[in-house]
């Protein structure tokens, strides 16, 4: 009797410990896996795009780059200015220096993907280096291991980011093997009725929208009058980038752009700006 | 034995001693032949056998194995300890119970080597690419680990089985010498076996290929190699004194007689001490070995804390949680024992309330992901009272407050029984007051501190809290010795104990079995798709992080094996002394 | 005068404190991290 109720009484926390652990959110991260892709209609704007996939997926940036200040937050910052400001900088050891550094920005994006320590931003180093280190891992070594095409897919990227052309070339056919980020959710078909999306993530849970009357966020019922179909991607993609009057930073989660694919952003944001008309 | 002999087994054995570290630390000489790197297998190279999962099988096979290998080392540890106890207070139960430690460890043996080989043939079978390329780098030291495994065997058996004919006097030094050898041995396993799981997360000894590079020494010696040993030497005792509890309260619940009552309540007590002993200073182990992580890679640390592993800490904290709360409830019951208990039992309360807050603190997450309708409730994915407690400064002035108040419960319990008698007690008593309360104002300052400051200091703050708890524990163990010198002692009533406590001391080991297992999965992940981080990859199909519940069903199927396995070790151990009585017709005839 | 508990106290008190502070201090300085009250606010 004694060994019934000991074992059991076991059994009983075990499985509630189980329990438990199903019970939080579940998720698998899977491997990269290697895919190829045609280069055929792969222009400059799928190179950036790609490099943003990149950038918060296989490449790991945003693990640091974020605005818990590990890095510099380059989601945020005005890149631009940044990174003029980084080439003057005589630390650098760039063009005004007539040094060996890099001249100019995509040389500087590439040496910083590669080579993180070869010029540090004043207080980004590793403790106790006095900025001559960087806790930043090489990109095209393992384990992140980019490879060329997905270099310049970055620094397309953060050009790109910083407003001007990339200047990076685009992959040749025999380059073209790309690799996908890891899943990290389930995927589905993308839906195409804007309605469905909708009640998907939930924009009315926050934002008065179709009589909701929720006043987490701004109204969004007008809001095809206030904001161009680029800005209200941009809202959705980084709802901190710029808040409205009299709203706060930091409500909006910033991953809706994990959880809707492209043509969904797209018919949403359709959706919205006919609302108002 | 004859002396030719004896002097023959010396030899050898200092031929051994003399060739097997040659061996073990092999120089760079001979490693010209494996200069091509690490294997690069492609999925089909992996061999699959009839569906079965063959990352199931080794991860099964290896926790299995740690758990028994953990409890197995562990126990000669705690029990040369115990019988050290027995000569110097001359106290006979001391060495009984230390008897009865091993006695249980004995049966336990046989089944950890043969789940050892086991995981061996697995890993071998389903990953030769990886085991061949380990074997490569670490060569003779896997034939100087069976050769210590031998070593450990005969050892142990010696160490059991003089027991009683070297129990008194000079006899006894000679057993714990043997005692001594038995845990060198045995630790020393332990440390090699961590050089190649640390050496799979941090390599170090090779380049960047994988191409040998260094001595074996240089590979063992991986940067986590010794946070590891640390973390695992210490979270062994506390294992090892969780698990005996359990068969103590096992017993205690099973036996009628007062005597036996009295002594499986005692053995209980200590090993649940036991058990705090290796709990306490863990966290700190686990800090230098988190920040190791960070040192060796910022990628890997931040997987670890800040990315999708991050929620498994959430249940770190229930089952520490959960650990505390058994651990302590245990210790108040124990105030029943004296009958000076009851003054103690009267602040019982007030550690409560911190204990469950701190617990309440510690379980709630940082951000939440939350259905958009949940979301709508809370307005936001961080609570605006309760957000600021989910960040780290707070989790941590927690956890040492609740690991300060589990060390009060413990020296209530043990000044319960004890009255001091020097001139000087009020005064001392004052002292100890004075301690606990700057050191919990000191650690909650330091976590209001870590709140207001950038990430680095928060970071930097944990530092000081940790050591604060562990100055209180050492200062006022330190006062109490001198406070308590001569004090009148009280008859403790071992045995008056209630049969609700007991199920405290099953927790404990539940939890821990748990708990170990759900770290091991996290240490594991961290190398993600990696057999060997940045050197040789994981082209399986299971090369992916299973989900939070995957895991947990797992976890649970495994503990559930081992509960098993010690439900039958413990049976094997008790079969041993039960003894057949005479048939009565013989009798008469 | 020490006979007196509370006075003991008191004593303590300040003793534990002036040794944990400094304790901190150390602690922090020796990670690199000044303290001092221009670092308090984020």
């Amino acid at each position: 009797m004694t060994f019934l109720k000991t074992m059991g009484f076991s059994i009983v926390a075990m499985f509630l410990f189980a329990a438990f652990s199903n019970i939080l959110p579940q998720v698998q991260s899977d491997a990269p896996v290697e895919e190829e892709i045609p280069t055929d209609g792969f222009d400059m704007a799928g190179m950036i795009a790609y490099g943003e996939r990149l950038f918060t997926g296989k490449g790991t940036c945003t693990l640091c780059h974020n605005d818990l200040g590990r890095a510099p937050d380059l989601l945020v910052m005005n890149l631009s200015t940044a990174f003029n400001d980084r080439l003057a900088d005589p630390r650098n050891e760039g063009v005004s220096a007539g040094g060996e550094g890099a001249s100019d920005v995509e040389a500087y994006l590439r040496e910083s993907l590669v080579d993180p320590s070869a010029y540090v931003v004043e207080g980004f180093g590793k403790k106790g280096s006095n900025d001559t280190i960087s806790p930043m891992p090489a990109v095209d070594a393992p384990p992140i291991e980019l490879n060329e095409v997905e270099l310049n897919a970055v620094i397309a990227f953060l050009q790109d980011g910083a407003g001007w052309d990339p200047t990076v070339p685009l992959p040749s056919a025999e380059e073209a093997v790309i690799e996908e980020e890891p899943e990290e959710v389930e995927s589905a078909e993308p839906e195409t009725d804007p309605l469905v999306v909708l009640d998907n993530v939930y924009c009315a849970g926050c934002h008065d929208l179709e009589g909701s009357e929720a006043d987490v966020g701004p109204n969004l019922d007008d809001i095809g009058t206030r904001m161009t179909q680029g800005e209200i991607i941009e809202a959705i993609l980084y709802p901190n980038a710029i808040i409205a009057d009299g709203y706060e930073a930091d409500y909006m989660p910033e991953d809706f752009g994990e959880q809707m694919h492209t043509v969904e952003l797209m018919v949403l944001v359709d959706y919205l700006i006919n609302l108002s008309n | 034995m004859k002396h030719s002999q004896t002097l023959a087994a010396t030899a050898a054995l200092a031929a051994i001693a003399f060739i097997l570290p040659e061996i073990a630390m092999a120089s760079g000489e001979e490693v010209v032949s494996i200069l091509e790197g690490a294997p690069k297998p492609s999925r089909g190279d992996y061999p699959v056998i009839a569906g079965i999962s063959a990352r199931t099988i080794a991860w099964s096979l290896a926790q299995m194995h740690l758990f028994l290998a953990a409890f197995v080392l562990a126990v000669p540890l705690f029990a040369i300890s115990t019988e050290m106890m027995g000569v110097i207070t001359k106290d006979d139960r001391y060495d009984t119970m230390s008897r009865e430690f091993m006695k249980i460890t004995m049966a336990a043996y046989s089944l950890t080597a043969l789940v050892g080989g086991g995981l061996l043939l697995a890993l071998l079978v389903f990953y030769p690419h990886l085991m061949g390329y380990m074997i490569k780098v670490f060569r003779g030291q896997m034939l100087i680990y069976a050769a210590l495994f031998g070593l450990e065997s005969i050892t142990l058996y010696i160490y059991f089985y003089s027991w009683d004919a070297l129990r008194r006097g000079n006899r006894k030094w000679f057993h714990m010498s043997i005692g001594l050898v038995l845990n060198t041995v045995g630790l020393t396993l332990m440390f090699v076996a961590n050089a190649w799981t640390s050496f799979m997360m941090s390599p170090s000894g090779v380049d960047a290929a994988g191409a040998i590079t260094g001595t074996v020494w240089e590979a063992t010696r991986n940067p986590l190699w010794n946070p590891l040993n640390l973390h695992r030497f210490l979270a062994n005792i506390a294992y090892g004194g969780a698990i005996v509890g359990g068969y103590a309260a096992y017993m205690f619940l099973a036996e009628k007689r007062a005597e036996a009552k009295a002594h499986y309540d005692w053995m209980g007590y200590t090993s649940n001490f036991i058990a705090i002993i290796g709990f306490l200073p863990l966290p700190f182990a686990g800090y230098w070995l988190m920040a190791e992580i960070y040192a060796y890679s910022q990628q890997m640390g931040i997987t670890a804390m800040g990315g999708i592993l991050a929620w498994l800490f959430i249940i770190q904290a229930v089952l520490i949680g959960t650990i505390m709360l058994a651990a302590n409830y245990y210790l108040w019951s124990g105030l029943m024992r004296t009958d000076r208990g009851a003054e103690y039992a009267k602040y019982v309360k007030y550690i409560a309330v911190v204990i469950v807050g701190g617990f309440l603190v510690w379980v709630t997450p940082h951000s939440l992901v939350l259905t958009p309708s949940e979301l709508q409730v809370l307005g936001g994915t961080n609570h605006k009272v309760l957000g600021p407690l989910g960040i780290m400064p707070a989790k941590n002035t927690a956890v040492n407050l609740m690991l300060v108040m589990t060390f009060l419960s413990f020296q209530m319990f043990y000044r319960s029984s004890r009255v001091a008698t020097v001139s000087w007690a009020k005064q001392g008593n004052m002292v100890i007051i004075a301690l606990y309360v700057i050191g919990i104002a000191n650690i909650v300052g330091a976590g209001i501190y870590g709140y207001f400051t950038p990430t680095v200091y928060k970071v930097g703050a944990s530092v000081p809290q940790v050591t604060t708890t562990l100055m209180i524990i050492v200062a006022s163990v330190v006062i109490d010795v001198l406070m308590l010198r001569g004090a009148k002692t009280e008859k403790v009533h071992w045995g008056r104990m209630s049969e609700r406590s007991q199920y405290a001391l099953f927790v404990l080991p539940v939890a821990f079995t748990w708990l170990m297992g759900l770290m091991g999965y996290i240490r594991s992940s961290l190398r993600t798709n990696w057999h060997i981080y940045t050197i040789m990859k994981d082209n399986s199909s299971e090369a992916y992080i299973p989900t939070i519940g995957e895991a947990g069903n797992t976890i649970t199927a495994i503990t559930l094996g081992f509960m098993a396995i010690m439900v039958f070790v413990f049976w094997l151990s008790r079969l041993g002394a039960t003894k057949q009585s005479e048939p009565k017709q013989e009798a008469s005839s | 005068m020490l006979g007196n508990k509370w006075v003991v106290f008191v004593v303590a008190l300040v003793v534990w404190a002036a040794f944990f502070y400094s304790m901190d201090k150390f602690i922090m300085e020796y990670q690199g991290l000044p303290v001092g009250a221009d670092m308090m606010p984020v």
